[in-house]
């Protein structure tokens, strides 16, 4: 007989949901004690966010580099590796993509935009090998190195800008201007929609697809789900290590890159503002339980809360300070269910041998 | 806070307390129903058993025995029905907690520990004899002691509880169900994962509880076990209830043809057949990895092509890590194992299986199956991970699909191919690896417990087809508490005590004090095979 009942569909969309209504809840309680009507600010959000096209193009375009740090997070966390070193690849991406933008003259600027896109991602997926061999060979913490290193780039890069590559003080540090033909045309006028949407939506179903019907995505699947398993079959737990890890990195990577040349057209030091590209990336992967359309709404939902944000302290005269409640009350809610999820995969690593001698499962097989 | 002090020093005096025991045993199930989405599991089941009474609850896989013990454990809720402990009736739902305070105590198939507790927390978690918030640990350290050695049973109390074995976790559960004063004691298959002299001690355990005024509700699959020890016996098939015999009238073919309705008869060892060797392993010795593991200590193995070898021994005794070394999840400190003649020590678990290497784990649900994976992807993931028919990294999907049909259907696997593999009872589970695993051809099978917890039917087809393979030519090794079962499959059989092979026989050629003696140490190479 059957002990298990698959959760009811509306079941698990409740939990997924859970966080959302409870951040909204805060959020009205926030603004009813400062006075003001919940109903009418929510829906001054809703209009600012989704409201027109070019608001709704707006949303799109915030939610695309989360839409990708998010898929290059629950890659990770799909196959049962915590990475949370993406806020790194996407500074260390971003310079190396300012870097080539602004350098490389006398060739169209397509191939300039490419070149400059392509060197972010390597060096983005280079700046996490380091732990992802760290991993496989000694078993240490993933979520210790990577969240260091995040500190490591944000700093590496400042220094590199301040004194290697400085342009001018304008606030912050900011790296020359990019050639001005690499630089990414809006496809809606008026706000930074570019082609780097259409493509980060194609990465998350691609992401979907890549799990469901490639050898590497079931692979990465069932480490992730039960890693003694999947070694015993004889599936790589170590090539799910560092293939997740670096294809997460590359989109950090990406993510940077795009960023320089469809929005900012520099590296400024500390662009990837709070909480960070990267970090917003996690809380969109746990709370889009890493699946693909959920990785889509909870990016939206972010993006969305940070277009309207602006617009909505001008016409609203709602502080800036009531978006970030509700981002933080989000964050909290990502930040438990990453520890919980955490621990469910730390028990299960208990039993395994494979967590004590990680150097068991050698070579990659096939 | 719980009545632990008292509860404790109640146990301490269960001798003197039996009365008061007596009076809160005893239970009584009224028209169960029960339905999990489309299927109808419980079908107005009616049951009852007096205080002091062991009462055997029998029937195949997927009859509905688990679901009604969970729901007098109030760990799942009826639809219909009425439930009575002791003489009081419970409410309508009852909550875990409420059916544990009127004293019924369930010990699960697959008992757990809290790991990074030591075994006596284990025992008194939630329980504490406590004075002033301070836990007090020597008090409950006398107490579990005393619950113990009244059980016969030693634990080392400080020591990791994830370090305790099957069978030991099993003896905890039943140190802290009497810590609890638990009166009705309901067992799921208690003896799979014993090994014959465990058994023995266990019933009489069982006796001992029954004595004191306990009701005992067990669930099994073994029938030689229900003669032995129940009073009573109720046969379930389909959600219903389709005999009830009491201790003068069990008859053992009787009790297998209401559960299936067939007479089953186990299977017939052929004649051993020569060849070459296909698996040989040369003084392989592993160290401990410091998780309640066992060092294998210089083991030489050889199976031949066509050839079952049994490994017997207690639970624990090294079987499990050997199983490992083999496989490649485990890597050996010194020795080399060979597969076909060739060293494959440097191999990973995917080239020894590309080299026909295959295995039926013991543990399935942590090592046969990813339980969130759909069911056609379980059977299809070794041919997935071998990369067969991938082109440019995407998998034959439709094919795959296919064979994994035809796979589930020969095991008999009911269940559609989208099915989460959690969704399956063990039993099926059990039939979805065996499936999965012959499928491929091996040249050499691992075997660990391949029939532990499977009923009666199951059981006769993985000989069936164990037996088969070795017809084909397979090499075979099987690692099984169950005597009866190596009896019936192995050429010839290995023992396994303290990681050490310390001696072999022939089945038949040996009897049961023989093995005992090499199982439990005493008598060492006595006769190698």
């Amino acid at each position: 007989m059957s002990r298990f009942q698959p959760a009811a569909a509306p079941a698990r969309l409740l939990r997924g949901l859970g966080p959302l209504l409870v951040a909204l809840a805060v959020g009205a309680i926030v603004l009813a004690a400062s006075g003001r009507d919940p109903g009418s600010v929510y829906h001054l959000y809703l209009v600012q966010a989704a409201g027109t096209w070019p608001r709704l193009a707006s949303t799109f375009a915030a939610a695309t580099p989360l839409l990708l740090t998010g898929v290059g997070t629950a890659l990770g966390f799909r196959a049962g590796f915590f990475n949370v070193g993406l806020e790194g690849s996407v500074y260390v991406g971003a310079l190396a993509t300012a870097w080539v933008a602004a350098e490389l003259t006398g060739v169209p600027g397509a191939v300039v935009a490419a070149a400059a896109l392509l060197l972010g991602v390597a060096v983005g997926a280079a700046w996490l090998l380091l732990p992802a061999l760290l991993r496989v060979q000694l078993a240490i913490d993933e979520v210790v190195t990577t969240l260091m290193l995040n500190y490591v780039a944000i700093a590496l890069t400042s220094y590199l800008v301040l004194y290697h590559f400085l342009y001018q003080t304008v606030g912050n540090a900011q790296t020359p201007p990019i050639v001005h033909s690499a630089q990414l045309t809006p496809l809606v006028s008026g706000t930074t929609l570019t082609v780097a949407g259409p493509v980060a939506l194609a990465i998350v179903l691609a992401y979907g697809w890549f799990l469901r019907r490639s050898r590497l995505g079931i692979e990465v699947r069932m480490v992730g789900d039960n890693p003694k398993f999947a070694a015993a079959v004889g599936f790589s737990v170590r090539r799910s290590a560092l293939l997740t890890m670096l294809a997460g990195g590359a989109l950090g990577g990406l993510a940077g890159g795009f960023v320089v040349l469809g929005v900012t057209y520099n590296f400024t030091n500390g662009f990837s503002t709070q909480p960070g590209f990267g970090y917003s990336g996690i809380a969109v992967a746990v709370l889009g339980r890493n699946s693909w359309l959920g990785l889509l709404l909870a990016a939206l939902f972010f993006g969305g809360l940070s277009s309207a944000g602006g617009v909505v302290q001008l016409f609203g005269n709602i502080p800036i300070a009531l978006t970030q409640v509700l981002q933080g009350t989000l964050m909290i809610f990502a930040g438990v269910q990453f520890v919980r999820a955490r621990r469910r995969r730390q028990a299960a690593q208990r039993h395994s041998p494979l967590a004590e001698e990680p150097v068991v499962v050698q070579g990659s097989g096939t | 806070m719980s009545p632990s002090l008292a509860e404790s020093r109640g146990v301490r005096e269960a001798g003197a307390d039996a009365p008061a025991i007596r009076e809160r045993a005893g239970f009584r199930l009224d028209e169960i129903w029960k339905r999990f989405g489309a299927l109808q599991v419980l079908r107005g089941v009616s049951l009852a058993a007096q205080p002091g009474e062991l009462h055997a609850l029998v029937g195949e896989n997927g009859a509905g025995k688990t679901t009604l013990v969970r729901i007098l454990a109030g760990l799942e809720q009826a639809d219909a029905g009425a439930i009575e402990v002791g003489g009081r009736a419970l409410s309508t739902h009852p909550t875990p907690r409420e059916a544990r305070d009127a004293g019924v105590g369930l010990v699960p198939q697959h008992c757990e520990v809290v790991p990074g507790l030591s075994v006596l927390e284990n025992v008194a978690l939630g329980g504490e004899p406590a004075r002033l918030g301070v836990i007090r640990t020597g008090e409950a350290r006398a107490a579990a002691e005393a619950v113990a050695q009244r059980l016969g049973f030693a634990f080392d109390w400080s020591a990791p509880a994830e370090s305790l074995g099957l069978g030991q976790r099993q003896r905890l559960e039943f140190v802290r169900l009497l810590w609890r004063e638990a009166s009705v004691l309901v067992l799921d298959e208690p003896t799979t994962v014993l090994t014959t002299a465990e058994v023995q001690a266990l019933f009489s355990v069982l006796r001992v509880l029954a004595d004191e005024g306990r009701t005992i509700l067990f669930i099994t699959h073994k029938l030689e076990e229900v003669r032995q020890i129940a009073d009573n016996v109720t046969v379930l098939r389909g959600g219903s209830v389709v005999g009830r015999v009491a201790r003068a009238e069990i008859d053992i073919r009787e009790l297998a043809r209401l559960m299936i309705g067939d007479v089953v008869t186990r299977p017939t060892r052929l004649a051993a057949t020569t060849a070459e060797t296909r698996l040989r392993l040369t003084g392989v010795s592993t160290r401990a990895t410091g998780t309640g593991d066992r060092p294998l200590h210089e083991i030489d193995l050889e199976v031949s092509s066509g050839e079952i070898v049994g490994v017997a021994g207690v639970e624990g005794n090294g079987q499990a890590e050997l199983c490992e070394v083999i496989l490649g999840l485990r890597r050996q400190t010194d020795g080399s194992v060979e597969i076909d003649g060739t060293c494959v020590d440097d191999l990973s678990p995917a080239e020894r299986r590309a080299r026909g290497l295959s295995s039926v784990p013991s543990d399935r649900l942590l090592e046969g199956v990813d339980g969130q994976a759909p069911l056609w992807e379980n059977v299809a993931a070794p041919a997935i991970a071998a990369g067969e028919g991938v082109r440019l990294g995407v998998i034959p999907r439709r094919r795959l699909r296919a064979r994994a049909q035809q796979v589930l259907g020969d095991a008999g696997v009911r269940g559609a191919l989208d099915l989460p593999a959690r969704a399956l009872s063990g039993g099926n589970i059990q039939r979805l690896v065996v499936g999965r695993e012959l499928a491929a051809q091996p040249r050499v099978l691992v075997a660990a417990h391949p029939t532990r917890g499977v009923d009666v039917r199951g059981i006769a087809f993985i000989h069936r087809r164990l037996l088969e393979m070795r017809a084909a030519g397979c090499a075979i090794l099987v690692a099984s508490a169950d005597l009866d079962e190596l009896a019936a499959l192995a050429d010839r059989v290995v023992v396994m005590f303290d990681g050490r092979i310390v001696g072999g026989y022939v089945p038949g050629e040996l009897d049961a004090t023989g093995i005992g003696m090499l199982m439990t140490g005493t008598g060492l190479a006595e006769a190698r095979a």
